[in-house]
């Protein structure tokens, strides 16, 4: 069940994210480990991409120990909003540690510089996790903001972007205003799947 | 001594994120203690309610040797500090509190060492409820543990609220939460195995 679960939202993902600069995933919490996993299956299988993956959900440390090779793959870049808040201080090469989930404007700019520094050519993909955990964090009227201003320099640059936003009664109306600013939204049920 | 909590405040947004600062001592009778559950469990051939006694218990213990004082009417807020401080960052819990008032507290864990290390995932979630549960009830014995979302059941963090005086709906909270494992014993049983 689990398989059939992940291969099918790794194709969703694949077409979703080919034909559309700017994809929004709107999951239930219990859909997110499936998600991931599908994720990180689908990033392994097209290793000529470059991708960026944003987390404020987990520390990295945590992704590492749940999905085991991921930071050995060489096409994936991190960025870690959660852990130096939390006081975790752990260093890798892959990961570019943010001090604080607020610190919006330099989260912007640490994306776009991996991205400076990816050939041309290369398929640009950007994945962050989550709207929903930004909100947590931050003023919603300030994350939207910051949610524009990253679109519309990742059109400018030809970086296709995946935002998850994760499911929570009290956070999605603010959601709904933010999830609906990308190309194409998948809301993943447990029955549509 | 640092702060138990680091506190996050954008605009009207306050957050407060735990700091983890693992001790060996508390980890090792955490592990004992989640190793008498996972055995009772075991040898009363899967009764959810032994295990979660036993967790419950723990949770007391934990209360008289690290939070009690001399407080007739505890408060929230004199709660949740010594159990941050002496709790959940000895233990390694990295959690954010996203509402701390009179009646209630919200907490989002994001990083809980014994679903990293244990590999049970669903006993884990059991234990953890119960001996959060021991520690909330020993101050505050008309209150209840909310449990919202679970790692167990592929969500990011583990959800509670801790709630001073239980309505008459939350009564049934940790009936519900025992149905839901005793649903899943299965899987808890052949994890253990």
């Amino acid at each position: 069940m689990a398989n059939t679960l992940i291969d099918s939202l790794k194709e969703r993902i694949s077409k979703a994210i080919t034909v559309n600069q700017s994809v929004g995933i709107v999951l239930p919490g219990n859909n997110y480990s499936d998600l991931i996993q599908a994720f990180f299956e689908y990033v392994q299988s097209k290793p000529e991409d470059a991708w960026v993956y944003v987390t404020i959900t987990k520390p990295y440390e945590n992704i590492v120990k749940q999905f085991g090779n991921i930071s050995e793959v060489r096409n994936i870049k991190f960025i870690d909003c959660i852990s130096r808040a939390a006081g975790i201080s752990t260093v890798d090469p892959n990961c570019i540690f943010i001090e604080s989930p607020t610190m919006l404007e330099k989260l912007g700019l640490e994306i776009i510089n991996i991205f400076k520094e990816v050939d041309e050519k290369v398929n640009k993909y950007l994945l962050l996790d989550s709207l929903s955990t930004l909100i947590i964090y931050n003023d919603p009227e300030i994350v939207t903001e910051f949610f524009y201003h990253l679109a519309n320099k990742s059109r400018a640059r030809n970086i296709h972007t995946i935002s998850l936003a994760i499911e929570e009664e009290e956070v999605d109306r603010y959601l709904n205003k933010l999830i609906y600013l990308n190309d194409k939204i998948l809301k993943v049920r447990d029955s549509f799947i | 001594m640092s702060e138990p909590f680091k506190k996050i405040e954008n605009k009207e947004n306050v957050v407060w994120i735990t700091q983890p600062n693992e001790a060996e001592t508390l980890l090792k009778r955490r592990e004992t203690a989640f190793n008498v559950a996972r055995g009772k469990l075991i040898d009363s051939g899967g009764k959810i309610e032994t295990a979660m006694q036993t967790a419950e218990a723990f949770g007391r213990g934990l209360f008289e040797d690290f939070i009690k004082r001399e407080i007739e009417n505890w408060t929230m807020e004199e709660w949740i500090e010594p159990v941050v401080e002496n709790i959940f960052n000895p233990l390694g819990t990295a959690a954010t509190f996203t509402s701390i008032s009179e009646k209630e507290a919200k907490s989002l864990i994001f990083r809980c060492r014994l679903h990293e290390e244990s590999n049970e995932p669903h006993m884990a979630s059991l234990f953890t409820y119960g001996f959060l549960r021991g520690i909330f009830l020993s101050a505050f014995p008309q209150g209840e543990l909310i449990m919202g979302s679970s790692i167990a059941q592929g969500a990011p963090m583990i959800e509670f609220t801790f709630k001073i005086n239980a309505t008459e709906k939350d009564l049934f909270e940790r009936e519900r939460v025992k149905n839901f494992y005793s649903q899943n014993v299965k899987k808890i049983q052949e994890s253990i195995i």
